[in-house]
């Protein structure tokens, strides 16, 4: 314990914990490595750090919400002037929500432009999950950040999910087609609860985000490109999937085609 | 609408982080229904002071305002743990012989608890200070930085408590051991 009790390995011992959580660039990290090589605490610390958020990550539930709570809360801020009106909708049998708003209604004039808010509904930020599918996926890049389950098979993938979130995403192995699964993570895209499952395409990872929608009906696949990663979405078997990765869009296509036709 | 606020604006930069606001609430109340009533707070300070927000990072602009929300709450419990019970708060006083035993063995100490799904009652038991580094941190994927700005902390004070919140889940996870 000689070198361990200077302030220096105090430090190193911080920074071992900042390189494994993505927190350093890449020479800093050879750096911190370098030290490590030869420092019996550091390393009894880079397998306690590894250890814990291998545990935390894959152990601990998220919470959700619940529904009505949630219903509860948005009447709330749009009582507060908040919201505008079609963001209770969520859940609310369509004849429900139509007769509360007219109950609860003062102006026939905002009434008609409800009724219209309602009809025109789109799913809220739908024009920004391209940009935060992209986002989740950068960093879900940072070292150690991808999988918090890493498995090649799905049936130790699926009940995996089992109690973290409150769907049972459709986990497919295309392994055999070049597509070998890696394992899966959870994370959060527009305020809910998504998986992620990763798979590789010849050293490129491609990781696709599911999560349920109850109200879309099966899509083909649109593309676009962020940040020089290509997307593809669509909707199948009232989910909702992203599909991102910077492997070339063709292959991404293949991807996605394969993976929809596997049942 | 007669409010000068922007309706539209605030439902879809601030509403999509609500799962992840009742997440932290949760995880820094211990309780749902403490967590619905932190939330339902939080969003409606949310909404008032929307318009000081300057449009940059609505997920910890929101999740900041959970936090405080959430410490106003504790405060007025009794058992509020809002304080750290190591004696000193860690500012720079940072307990030095705190490096791991390198013969222990946190893999099969935390595959145990992996096991025997002990890690939420582990990470319920951390002092709050320690318990919010770890939460954003590893659910939120929130980075140093943001948690800093989150918590109102210095850098370096979000990685010592980090560090000792790891410390702490180990030295739980040994003592449920026996």
């Amino acid at each position: 314990m000689t070198a361990s009790s200077s302030t220096t390995c105090r430090e190193m011992i911080l920074l071992t914990q900042a390189e494994l959580d993505g927190e350093l660039s890449a020479a800093e990290a050879v750096g911190v490595a370098a030290h490590r090589a030869n420092c019996a605490d550091c390393q009894a610390a880079y397998r306690m750090i590894q250890a814990t958020r291998l545990v935390v990550r894959s152990q601990t539930a998220r919470h959700t919400m619940p529904a009505r709570a949630r219903q509860e809360l948005l009447a709330r801020l749009r009582k507060a002037g908040g919201l505008p009106v079609d963001a209770v909708r969520q859940n609310v049998p369509a004849w429900r929500r139509v007769s509360w708003w007219w109950m609860g209604l003062a102006s026939s004039a905002s009434a008609v432009m409800a009724a219209v808010a309602v009809l025109l509904l789109t799913v809220p930020g739908q024009r920004d999950l391209g940009e935060t599918i992209t986002d989740a996926h950068i960093r879900a890049l940072q070292p150690g950040h991808l999988l918090d389950l890493p498995s090649s098979n799905q049936h130790n993938v699926m009940p995996w999910f089992d109690g973290k979130i409150d769907f049972a995403p459709p986990v497919k192995n295309l392994a055999d087609q070049g597509f070998p699964l890696q394992g899966s993570r959870l994370d959060y895209i527009a305020g809910r609860s998504a998986a992620a499952l990763i798979y590789h395409s010849q050293q490129h990872p491609i990781e696709l985000f599911v999560w349920p929608n109850p109200n879309a009906a099966d899509s083909e696949p649109e593309g676009e490109v962020r940040n020089g990663y290509n997307i593809l979405h669509w909707n199948q078997q009232k989910m909702s999937l992203w599909a991102i990765s910077d492997v070339s869009s063709s292959q991404l296509r293949e991807f996605v085609d394969r993976w929809r036709n596997v049942p | 609408m007669t409010n000068e606020q922007d309706p539209i604006d605030f439902e879809s930069v601030i509403v999509p982080h609500l799962d992840e606001a009742y997440n932290l609430a949760h995880w820094l109340m211990r309780s749902a229904s403490e967590a619905e009533d932190v939330v339902q707070d939080a969003m409606l300070r949310a909404l008032t002071y929307f318009r000081t927000f300057k449009g940059t990072n609505a997920r910890a602009w929101t999740l900041k305002i959970v936090r405080n929300t959430a410490y106003t709450a504790l405060r007025g419990r009794q058992d509020a743990g809002v304080t750290l019970p190591l004696g000193t708060d860690d500012g720079d006083e940072w307990c030095f012989p705190a490096i791991p035993d390198p013969a222990a063995d946190p893999e099969a100490l935390l595959a145990r608890v992996q096991e025997h799904k002990l890690l939420e009652t582990l990470l319920a038991q951390l002092p709050v200070m320690l318990r919010e580094c770890i939460v954003l941190h590893e659910l939120n994927g929130f980075s140093y930085k943001e948690i800093a700005a989150i918590t109102d902390l210095p850098i370096g004070t979000v990685m010592s408590r980090l560090w000792r919140a790891r410390q702490a889940l180990v030295k739980l996870a040994a003592g449920s051991d026996r």
